[in-house]
């Protein structure tokens, strides 16, 4: 088989196999917080996908090799992200709450609404949240940075809003 | 692999990108999502498409078959699903990222929860995101009531769904 079919079989076959890994693994864990279970499985993914090409490619030495195995780690690399980013929402994310708050309430009076969903709890979950993933300590009941990666990445959004301009929004 | 499927793929998205990055220093629009989604999907498929049913000149040109300009169209739609799936986080406050900004940005370094909770305002928090959802019509408000829309109600269903499949509990949001 060509090694551009290879790469687009392997593609299809990993990637649609992660959500049914995910969903063995989530059962398997328990008391594992889910967000960061899910990002080791996505990246340790990638880490195995990776070794796999490293295994096939020196099998096809024909001309482009390099740029296909470039192509399957960006196309691989993207999506299982993608995927990683919809499980996230699914956890994390205030606007599906908020549905789904609301959708179980049936109707609910506007004055009433921020009392489905509170600030104090938005803050409350995350602060426990980033905890758990290591990126805050808690010591006396306050909070300091713990490891620098989200903090990092959270600077790195500040300067993306700035250059497109949303930085008011 | 033909390394040309590399190099048109990239290429395609580095100019939606750019065009997205330009426009949006230009105005940021209520819709932004969508238009995000119009300027990195639908254009780039309407182009691909028009690219595969008339193959001549751009075979040529680039040096690709039907088939692979299909998989540089690929490596595209991965680039923009991963930019797409990104950006609500830049959109709009992220409030874990807040958190960790506002405590990183701190004097001392260290803050309590009361300190940090009067940082944010619910209207930020909450509100914004119900406009979002009325606005992308995910729910309506009417007569001073809030409720989900037929969209809304799939998407519920769609993450119930998903959450039961891998054995979790609604998210905590």
């Amino acid at each position: 088989m060509r090694y551009e079919k290879i790469i687009l079989v392997s593609l299809g076959v990993s990637l649609l196999a992660l959500p049914f890994l995910h969903a063995l693994v989530s059962r398997m864990v328990k008391g594992f917080s889910p967000q960061p279970l899910a990002l080791l499985l996505v990246l340790g993914g990638n880490v195995v996908y990776w070794f796999w090409l490293a295994a096939v490619m020196p099998s096809y030495q024909a001309p482009g090799s390099i740029a296909g195995t470039a192509y399957a780690v960006i196309v691989h690399a993207s999506f299982s992200l993608v995927y990683f980013h919809l499980f996230n929402m699914s956890e994390t994310a205030r606007r599906i709450r908020i549905l789904f708050e609301v959708a179980r309430a049936g109707k609910v009076p506007v004055p009433l609404f921020e009392q489905l969903y509170k600030t104090s709890d938005i803050v409350t979950i995350r602060l426990d949240r980033l905890v758990a993933l290591h990126q805050l300590s808690v010591r006396d009941g306050r909070y300091a940075l713990d490891g620098r990666l989200l903090y990092f990445a959270a600077v790195l959004v500040l300067g993306w809003r700035r250059l497109l301009g949303i930085t008011k929004q | 692999m033909n390394p040309a499927i590399l190099w048109c793929g990239l290429l395609v998205f580095a100019l939606c990108f750019f065009l997205h990055v330009v426009l949006w220093r230009i105005s940021l629009s209520r819709v932004s999502s969508l238009l995000l989604v119009v300027i990195l999907v639908v254009i780039p498929a309407a182009a691909f498409t028009f690219v595969l049913l008339h193959p001549t000149p751009w075979n040529g040109i680039l040096g690709l078959e039907r088939q692979q300009f299909a998989e540089a169209f690929l490596l595209h739609l991965s680039l923009a699903g991963l930019y797409i799936a990104s950006y609500p986080a830049v959109r709009a406050i992220s409030p874990s990222l807040e958190l960790l900004l506002i405590i990183g940005g701190s004097s001392g370094g260290e803050l309590s929860s009361q300190e940090i909770a009067q940082q944010f305002v619910s209207r930020t928090l909450v509100n914004a995101r119900l406009d979002d959802l009325a606005i992308y019509g995910f729910l309506q408000e009417s007569g001073g009531v809030v409720q989900v829309t037929w969209l809304g109600r799939i998407t519920v269903a769609f993450f119930r769904a998903y959450r039961t499949f891998l054995g979790l509990d609604v998210g905590a949001g």
